[in-house]
């Protein structure tokens, strides 16, 4: 008998490793005593006022009405142009006077492949995002 | 009983749990250099009372006064430092870690910051040495069997100069010689002017070994009595609230022929060594032999969670291979396991999950999706025919008492419809009233043609149910009895024949 | 998901029968357990307030879009985490899938065309190989997770790096020099972007929403109705005990992964003809909105719980808050702080619910 090892430790050890996944650890919750189960709910309790109340102030603070979304543009080696400021849901106009040598601006895209050009008449702008020049060789 | 040497007194100790009055003004008073047995059927809040003392519950109302002095600890650890220790009826312990570091853990003895090795060892060898304990304390805890690891939890409770010690359920996984090691270091600790709470359900110890007895039931205080007054019937009555006249259900299986045969199983990782027998249709087989002797493994082997390295095992005269679980399901066989926690129950699954899993096939249409009302169905059979206590199916069976959890597991392997039903220690833990209920379970399952092997530690249990005993030892039959015709004496002679 | 009239009328019924103390912490118990939801209702008006157009119709179609395109990922993550796992490879997978679907079915015309040779291929070819590009990873993932029992969070993040490796070494091959694939044919733009209910209706929601829908219903399936979702459960609670029970774990295991897998690859079909022009970084990130989602979704990390219509709850409210953000011109980098916070905010109520009941 002494030869043997009892099969129920390994068992019992391997059940509780493969419980051991949970990401916050809480499977191990059982060895709590319930003082420590209670305040341990408590400080659940206040986490979660805290951060609903931090996602509610962030969100306030965070809006940014005023300066509204940012669309960016990447000239791509041509000159310059100025970032605009708009409202959500609302068009841009396109910049002017962009210009590079060798080549002639065919359109703006949202990729800098050229592969999805921006329509200035109908697509309208819902995230900050930045606008490519798309140029042909002359 | 004189107030001067009440050690401890629990008075009008309320806890309130969702939906259950688990205490309803429950007494307790221990007195110095005594063993005071707290008995009562599972549910009746023996474990609550003492986790509510322990610190791991809070009790709504009423006052724990320990030497005089009312206290109410928060934390185990409080309790500890406070001479009130716990041995647990499921033992919590690190098990990756040495002996040395659970004995010590979170009370290391230092000198600055660092840990005093040597004085730890020679405190723990001081116990060890008093206890008569022999345990190599740098060995990992999950090398040492269950029994090993409960003399560490005891050592633990003296090595805080306990002046309460709780043992919760401490036999249940003993075999005879450690029990009687563990009476022995209880009788040390009576002496040295301890108070010791021992809960048990087994009446036998309790009359042996304490001094008082208090008797709950429904959370509820009911007698304190002498222990030299009672007997078994007068414990029983007390406990149950009635007379609970024969412990087993009459016997009314009649053996057919032979069914299964299992020749040469030798164990791949574990002792088994050539074990072979026969079981008949209709028949309760029993096993029986001292912790660690190979019952659980034989069970495990036939049914494919453990893996063999030789042997056959044969069905009606046909050998089925019982690779894996699924397997064995698929042949007829269901194993009822000995750890209702780790390997039995899904705790945070309903009810109707944990009976339907072992049977899903059963409820498939067209082989494809599973029907709700069939399965809803076979979960009320198994309610019903279990009487099984439950507000509703949808209840997650980690709220349940062990013996409630223990019917829906076996609900679960009769729907089955099993050949051959393994139960391993199918009433480990559950009460007096609940395990006739399953006594009459299993009867009736071999009524109706069913082979049942049945591996238990509690002698009666194997002779009161069953037909035949297989005795194991050391990984190997060391014989076969008949229970009609046999003695405990026989039995354990055979038990201890490979030892 | 359980009749939610039903539900209400039983809670309703319950209430009654509570006294003043038990009421009140009844009440704040569910105020604390639907916080989500009541701060997304006090979000929702506060971007009313500052730009009423959130409530507009194209509003609306937008959040249930952008739902539709993240679905899938997070019903295949959300099995991963009923095992107590999570899958870290999902968002590279998706790359990867979303460029060998965008190479076969580009466009004849294409100038830089990846194929030049390849001929136009069966749209649904496509479709299948890249659920079968995206059930390999899975498989992969599931293989080592359930025959080590190693943690799923260090195979996943080992396959991610691969899939990466991998799809950055397809976009420089033939001559592709790692450019962006575009050019996509008109056929699968049509059939993905392409709207038949704005043809019916006038309401411009693309055919993408269908088919998301169409797999919400054979993954509710899953879950619900089949052996292998009541055993994904089983071995989520306890794996030993449903091993015991005979449930192939090793099987489970490895089809929740490789299921998780095949809705990756749908995801990379789809994103290629959304996004329209792919790069290597495309599907970056990802696994976190999908996980961030079913962690909202009440999928908890403990195991073994979660539903289908959890998940899709979780999904469609951080889209709204995605959306509400660009609404309030919040700054992107602003945008990731308050991601976080969302994300705690989701764990800390599951940690409550999981100490407070028993």
């Amino acid at each position: 008998m002494s030869s043997t090892i009892d099969p129920t430790p390994d068992r019992e050890e391997k059940s509780r490793q493969s419980r051991r996944y949970g990401l916050f650890g809480v499977s191990s919750t059982g060895g709590m005593s319930e003082s420590q189960r209670t305040s341990m709910a408590r400080w659940a309790t206040a986490f979660v006022v805290i951060m609903a109340v931090a996602f509610l102030a962030l969100v306030v603070f965070g809006s940014n009405r005023a300066s509204g979304l940012t669309v960016s543009f990447d000239s791509q080696g041509g000159s310059e142009a100025v970032s605009q400021s708009v409202q959500y849901g609302e068009t841009i106009g396109e910049p002017e006077n962009v210009v590079r040598v060798g080549y002639t601006l065919t359109g703006w895209s949202l990729t800098p492949d050229g592969e999805q050009l921006w329509d200035f008449a109908s697509d309208t702008v819902e995230e900050n995002l930045t606008l490519y020049a798309v140029w042909e060789a002359q | 009983m004189e107030h001067s040497d009440v050690l401890l007194e629990l008075k009008d100790i309320v806890k309130t749990f969702p939906g259950v009055k688990a205490l309803d003004h429950a007494q307790l008073r221990v007195r110095a250099g005594t063993v005071h047995a707290l008995m009562g059927e599972n549910g009746a809040g023996k474990s609550t009372l003492m986790k509510c003392l322990f610190g791991i519950y809070r009790k709504d109302e009423g006052t724990i006064l320990l030497e005089g002095k009312e206290v109410d600890f928060k934390t185990t650890k409080e309790a500890m430092e406070n001479g009130v220790a716990m041995v647990h009826q499921e033992l919590n312990q690190a098990l990756k870690r040495s002996v040395l570091d659970n004995l010590w853990l979170g009370r290391y003895p230092t000198t600055g910051i660092m840990v005093n090795e040597k004085k730890m060892r020679e405190d723990t060898k001081a116990i060890f040495d008093e206890l008569e304990i022999d345990v190599d304390m740098d060995q990992k805890m999950s090398e040492l069997p269950v029994s090993k690891r409960q003399m560490v939890e005891i050592a633990k409770a003296v090595s805080y100069n306990s002046k309460i010690i709780i043992f919760d359920e401490p036999t249940s996984s003993l075999t005879e010689a450690e029990v009687e090691h563990l009476f022995k270091i209880i009788n040390m600790l009576r002496d040295r002017g301890c108070g010791i709470v021992y809960i048990s359900h087994k009446m036998a110890e309790i009359l042996r070994i304490s001094d008082e007895v208090t008797v709950m039931r429904d959370g509820q205080w009911v007698a304190t009595e002498p222990a030299a007054e009672l007997d078994n019937a007068k414990l029983i009555k007390l406990m149950v609230g009635r007379e609970l006249s024969n412990q087993f259900p009459p016997k009314t299986n009649e053996p057919g022929e032979v069914v299964l045969e299992v020749e040469g199983l030798t164990g791949q990782y574990n002792m088994l060594k050539d074990v072979s027998f026969k079981a008949r249709k209709s028949e309760i087989l029993g096993f029986a032999g001292l912790d660690s002797s190979g019952r659980t493994e034989t069970l495990e082997s036939i049914f494919g969670v453990a893996t063999r390295h030789s042997g056959t095992i044969r069905l009606n005269g046909k050998e089925v291979s019982n690779k894996s679980s699924k397997q064995s399901l698929e042949a007829g066989f269901a194993l009822v396991t000995e750890e209702r926690r780790a390997t039995g129950i899904f705790g945070i699954r309903s009810i109707l999950d944990n009976t339907v899993i072992a049977s899903l096939k059963k409820y498939l249409v067209h082989g494809l999706w599973l029907n709700n009302g069939a399965m809803k169905e076979a979960t009320q059979w198994g309610i019903d025919a279990m009487a099984t206590k439950t507000p509703s199916q949808e209840t997650k069976i980690r709220s349940l008492s062990g013996g409630n959890q223990q019917k829906v597991i076996l609900a679960r392997w009769l729907l089955t419809k099993p050949q051959v039903l393994m139960l391993d220690e199918p009433t480990r833990g559950i009460d007096v009233g609940a395990k006739y209920e399953i006594y009459q379970l299993i009867i009736d399952q071999a009524k109706a043609g069913t082979t049942v092997l049945m591996v238990s530690s509690e002698m009666p249990e194997l002779l009161g149910v069953c037909d035949r005993i297989v005795v194991m030892s050391g990984g190997r039959v060391a014989g076969e009895v008949d229970a009609k015709n046999t003695t405990q004496e026989e039995i354990l002679t055979l038990a201890a024949k490979y030892v | 998901m359980n009749n939610p009239i039903n539900s209400l009328r039983q809670t309703s019924a319950h209430y009654k029968t509570l006294d003043a103390k038990d009421r009140r912490s009844f009440v704040v118990d569910t105020l604390l357990n639907n916080a989500i939801y009541i701060i997304l209702i006090v979000f929702i008006v506060f971007t009313y307030t500052q730009n009423p157009k959130i409530v507009s119709s194209s509003s609306i179609i937008n959040i249930i879009n952008l739902t539709a395109a993240s679905l899938p990922m997070a019903l295949g993550i959300g099995g991963c985490i009923v095992l107590t796992g999570t899958d870290l490879s999902a968002g590279r997978t998706v790359g990867l899938t979303a460029a060998v679907a965008a190479t076969l079915l580009q466009s004849m015309t294409t100038a830089n065309k990846f194929f030049d040779n390849l001929g136009e291929l069966p749209i649904p070819l496509v479709l299948l190989i890249a659920l079968v590009i995206g059930g390999i990873v899975g498989l992969v993932n599931g293989f080592f997770v359930a025959r080590f029992q190693l943690h799923p969070f260090i195979v996943t993040l080992a396959t991610q790096l691969i899939v990466y490796g991998i799809c950055l070494l397809y976009y420089m091959s033939n001559g592709n020099n790692g450019q962006s694939i575009s050019g996509l044919s008109n056929a699968y733009k049509n059939c993905i972007t392409g709207s038949v209910i704005g043809s019916l209706t006038g309401l411009v929601i693309p055919n993408y929403v269908i088919y998301a829908v169409i797999v919400l219903i054979i993954m509710w399936f899953i879950w619900n109705k089949t052996t292998f979702g009541k055993n994904m459960f089983a071995v989520g609670s306890n794996p030993e005990a449903a091993n015991v029970s005979g449930v192939n774990v090793f099987f489970t295991t490895m089809m929740v992964h490789t299921l998780a897998g095949i809705t990756y690859g749908y995801t990379g079909f789809i994103e290629a003809a959304r996004i329209g022009s792919n790069t290597a970084n495309t599907g970056l990130n990802y696994e976190c909105d999908a996980i961030a989602a079913c962690v909202i979704g009440g999928v908890s990390f403990v195991g073994g719980t979660g539903t289908i219509g959890g998940v899709v709850l979780g999904v469609f409210l951080l889209r709204i808050i995605f959306v509400g953000l660009n609404f309030l011109s919040v700054s992107g980098n602003m945008q990731y702080i308050i991601k976080g916070v969302i994300i705690l905010l989701a764990c800390s109520i599951d940690m409550r619910k999981y100490l407070t009941k028993k």
